[in-house]
């Protein structure tokens, strides 16, 4: 019994959930609100007119029951399975119980066996607008009870009274929902861009939205009212009427008419749609002026470019990141023989070398890169190179993705076949030329020597002149051949460790004949400094400007030549007392045939390239060289030479010859060695043969290579590269700021008092170098034979062994002739003391009267303004 | 008498009258002219010299292969010295390294030629 009753509840319980229902009483949003009057006035009168002690309002659920309102029990919720109102909503029809304990559905329920003990139960469904039974209005007794019919009659007029509230509630639910559309609507209407215009189908205006009311000047509400017409320029409603059936639903351009008669450009398009059963027009429109405006204006600026694209001298080729050619314009076509049309679509691949490596181009798609420029072989459709400089960039989208490459084109093949002329010229005059002068200049050699017959006076003197004007031949050939090399750089210049004294001598030894002759004397007073440098190169350098400095010697006067240290560089000079250079003269006479006066060049028998040669050599010694003069006082030319015991070098890498010379020169002005070179192999030979410390690269399009090219010499790959930005002194000075051997300095510093041992420390540890402080002079020496330092700051009255002591021993052992000494004491330095204790450069502070701020000051400058600038 | 006997060995005609001019005349050396390096064998198989004069740019064989097939022929003593007109210190070295006595630039001085010679030569010729 219990058994069959289980199972026919849960066949009820499931027609709970019938869907339309459920949505339908969830629609209602009656379920878990709090009690309302409306609902609680129906129970309370349930309650009194039938004298029960329970009735509800009863909603149910999917999967409970739930009581809208509830007279004479505690609970709102209860489960389905304890529900009587459950079976009168499955079975959409009045449900009267008398007495459950005799009804086998409902004598196990809960609310039967126990609280509240219901007998009598009578529940009418309720339903929706839409006739679903969403509950019912029940009311229950825990005695049995009968309803007659008039009882039942009342119960349904009460569930009638429920159901009326419930389709309040829907009501308003529906109101609302339309409210908030229409809101939509409106505020759609009053904010979208375009103006929208309804008119009827006489043509008045019936509403029009704020755009539109702007857009054609009126006041707000302005539009309503207005026959359509007058806003069209030149329209009449007779007219539009006729108009309007075609163009429907169709975007047009008309002219607009402003409220003020003013027109303007009008993107119209119109509808229609039936409102409340009559025809409404809709025209929804756009004053397009900008737009048209913007429109112009890139056709133009389209226009202008393909005029400049077309016309241009330059070839221009756009092409994607498929590398297909996209554009060409008429130049590039002509320089490849081919018509644009033939280029565009076809793939680059097919004008350029096989195996050309397209790194850089892909760079610019990925974004690494947005130009870089190239030479590049290109093969005509004829079948013929034509050699291109390529300066190739990305275009980008509106958001700035690159788009295109753009290369700019340029025919180079003339100037390629220059180079290659001018190359096969300079080895034309290194043999060919040399061949015939050979003969020349031996034939006239012994004419003048007598060999083959005596001659005449006349023809003496002849062939006399034509001896001295073959000479100039060959040394012109000679000095623009061995130009010619030194600016091919790589290896033209041997750099060692070598002491300035000798190479002055020797190139003293060489001009001396002529110095004679023209009653020159030459006086050298030359500190012995250890520079880095070429000898035979310096020799040769000394030796050209001492030449130069003869020629221009009055008779009877005087040449210095000497060097001298300048921070950390050897400064070599040579001063004349001739008739000086004028200012404007004093940068350009280092260029090829450019004497200050033309006939300078017969006259003084020169080539015209000896400064020029000179230049080159000191520049690749890592020097510069300078002249100075006071026109009429003589002139003097200086040149600087890394001191070898601070030579850091610095490689500067670039293609470009004024790129790296300017850089090697600013460096130079630093303090430091820089070498310029113009690639990575030359760059590897270098660094074959001494320790390169940084090699400094401009940033530009062609640095990934390089990089790369230097990473792959064994000899390059370690040496740290430092990129520049910007190629001014503190661009510089922070690029190098990571290079190691930049900041070391070392310092001894020796001094027996120790408060004034650790001001002297710190003070010069301050400024970047690394110091070391010894107390006595057998200290020192320890200090000294375990590495070298850079530079001795020494006082003279120590224990035991004192500053002379220690100088003596440094001078017999031949130790630190090239640090500078920097001698700090209290003591009066005689004449004799000065003497004793010159040790290469040597410098005297007195306590007395400088400060250790001045000694701190002066190891920074003497140990190269690079330590001293940007701390 | 003979300051000695040279192999003077150049391609160019001129430069080889100019010279033997210049050493038989001033430095009174005898002097045997090869235009070739086939010359120059054939006449060292033919007498013994005392010293060779080797220009470095010939067509076909040059100084350097021209050395090689004649120091067999002269023996390891004989002092060969190259006329260049190459004169960077790295091409000296190369010549030096081939086992040449010296090496003298062209264009020379004729008058000064034979004293250049008797200097890059060992005392004992």
């Amino acid at each position: 019994m219990l058994g069959r009753g289980t199972r026919y509840l849960r066949d009820v319980v499931a027609g709970a959930a019938e869907a339309a229902r459920v949505e339908a009483l969830r629609a209602l949003e009656l379920l878990d609100t709090p009690p309302e009057e409306r609902f609680d006035r129906v129970t309370r009168v349930a309650s009194a007119y039938f004298d029960v002690p329970i009735a509800l309002v009863s909603l149910i659920d999917a999967d409970r029951h739930w009581a809208k309102s509830c007279i004479g029990v505690a609970n709102r919720e209860f489960a389905l399975s304890t529900s009587f109102c459950l079976f009168a909503v499955v079975a959409d029809a009045p449900l009267l119980v008398e007495d459950a304990t005799a009804d086998p559905r409902f004598a196990a329920f809960a609310t039967v066996v126990d609280d509240p003990h219901i007998r009598f139960y009578a529940g009418v469904p309720v339903h929706t607008r839409k006739g679903l039974a969403v509950g019912t209005l029940c009311i229950a007794d825990s005695r049995p009870r009968k309803l007659d019919d008039r009882d039942v009659g009342v119960l349904r007029d009460l569930a009638r009274i429920v159901e009326d509230e419930l389709e309040r509630s829907d009501l308003a639910h529906a109101l609302n929902a339309r409210r908030e559309s229409e809101e939509h609507v409106r505020a759609v209407m009053d904010h979208v861009a375009e103006g929208i215009i309804t008119f009827g189908d006489d043509g008045v205006i019936r509403s029009a939205n704020p755009a539109a009311v702007r857009a054609f000047g009126a006041l707000t509400g302005g539009l309503v009212g207005r026959q359509i017409a007058t806003l069209l320029e030149g329209a009449t409603w007779e007219g539009v009427r006729r108009w309007l059936p075609e163009q429907l639903g169709h975007r047009g351009l008309v002219t607009g008419r402003r409220v003020d008669g003013t027109t303007f450009p009008l993107e119209l398009v119109v509808t229609e749609a039936q409102v409340g059963g009559e025809r409404v027009l809709i025209g929804i429109g756009q004053d397009v002026t900008q737009r048209l405006e913007a429109q112009a204006a890139l056709r133009e600026s389209e226009q202008r470019f393909h005029a400049v694209f077309d016309g241009a001298a330059l070839g221009m080729i756009v092409i994607d990141r498929d590398a297909t050619i996209v554009d060409a314009n008429p130049a590039m076509g002509e320089m490849l023989g081919l018509a644009v049309d033939e280029l565009c679509g076809s793939p680059v691949r097919g004008l350029i070398d096989p195996g050309t490596d397209l790194t850089l181009f892909q760079e610019l798609f990925s974004g690494k890169r947005e130009t870089y420029k190239r030479e590049q072989r290109l093969v005509r459709s004829d079948g013929r190179d034509v050699w291109v400089a390529a300066t190739v960039s990305a275009t980008h989208d509106a958001d700035g993705r690159p788009l295109n490459a753009v290369a700019m084109v340029e025919d180079i093949t003339d100037r390629k076949e220059v180079e290659r002329l001018k190359d096969e010229f300079v080895s034309v005059v290194g043999h060919e030329l040399r061949t015939p002068l050979t003969s020349i200049r031996g034939s006239l050699g012994l004419l003048d020597g007598g060999v083959a017959g005596d001659l005449g006076d006349e023809a003496r003197e002849m062939v006399r002149m034509a001896l001295a004007n073959t000479n100039r031949l060959v040394r012109l050939v000679q000095d623009t051949l061995d130009l010619e090399r030194l600016q091919a750089g790589a290896g033209q210049v041997e750099l060692q460790t070598v002491r300035l004294p000798p190479l002055v001598e020797a190139a003293v030894g060489v001009v001396e004949r002529l110095a004679v002759e023209a009653g020159v004397e030459i006086r050298a007073d030359v500190e012995d400094l250890e520079v880095l440098a070429d000898p035979d190169r310096i020799v040769q350098a000394l030796t050209n400007l001492l030449g130069n400095a003869i020629k221009f010697s009055p008779q009877g006067g005087t040449i210095h030549v000497g060097a001298r240290p300048e921070g950390a560089e050897a400064e070599v000079f040579v001063a004349d007392e001739g008739r000086g250079i004028p200012a404007e003269h004093l940068d350009s006479i280092f260029e090829r045939f450019r004497q200050v006066d033309a006939s300078d060049r017969r006259e003084k028998g020169g080539t015209g390239l000896g400064l020029a040669i000179v230049r080159e050599i000191v520049k690749g010694c890592g020097g510069r060289i300078w002249a100075e003069s006071d026109p009429g006082a003589g002139a003097t030319f200086r040149f600087t030479l890394p001191l070898a015991a601070q030579a850091v070098t610095i490689a500067v890498c670039d293609r470009r010859e004024e790129v790296r010379d300017a850089l090697a020169a600013r460096l130079g002005a630093m303090g430091l060695r820089a070498l310029p070179v113009g690639g990575a192999d030359a760059l590897a030979g270098i660094a074959v043969r001494e320790r390169v410390a940084a090699v400094v690269l401009m940033l530009g399009p062609a640095t990934a290579a390089l990089v790369g090219a230097l990473e792959e010499h064994e000899a390059t790959a370690t040496i740290p590269k430092v990129l520049l930005e910007r190629p001014d002194e503190h661009g510089l000075l922070s690029a190098l700021e990571g290079v190691p051997e930049l900041r070391s300095g070392r310092v001894l510093v020796v001094e027996d008092d120790q408060d004034l041992g650790r001001l002297l420390v710190r003070g010069i540890e301050r400024r970047g170098f690394d110091v070391e402080l010894a107390r006595t002079g057998r200290e020192a020496r320890e200090a000294i034979e375990r590495a070298a330092p850079g530079l001795v700051v020494l006082d003279l009255g120590l224990p035991g062994e004192d500053g002379f002591a220690v100088v003596d021993w440094l001078r017999r052992t031949d130790r630190l002739a090239a640090a500078p000494l920097l001698v700090y004491s209290g003591r009066t330095i005689r004449a004799e003391d000065r003497e004793r204790l010159q040790l290469g450069q040597t410098e005297f502070l007195d306590k007395a009267t400088d400060e250790p701020e001045d000694v701190e000051r002066r190891v920074a400058e003497l140990l190269g303004r690079m330590a001293g600038v940007g701390r | 008498v003979s300051a000695g006997r040279l192999l003077l060995v150049d391609d160019e005609e001129d430069i080889r009258r100019v010279a033997r001019m210049s050493l038989e005349r001033v430095g009174g050396y005898s002097v045997v002219e090869a235009g070739s390096a086939a010359e120059a064998v054939a006449a060292a198989q033919e007498d013994p010299f005392d010293a060779v004069l080797l220009d470095v740019m010939m067509p076909d064989v040059d100084g350097p292969a021209t050395l090689e097939r004649l120091r067999p022929l002269i023996g390891p003593a004989v002092p060969v010295v190259f006329l260049t007109a190459k004169v960077q210190p790295a091409d000296i070295a190369r010549l030096r390294e081939l086992g040449a006595a010296g090496v003298i630039a062209k264009p020379f001085d004729p008058m000064g030629l034979p004293g250049e010679l008797a200097g890059l030569l060992p005392d004992a010729t």
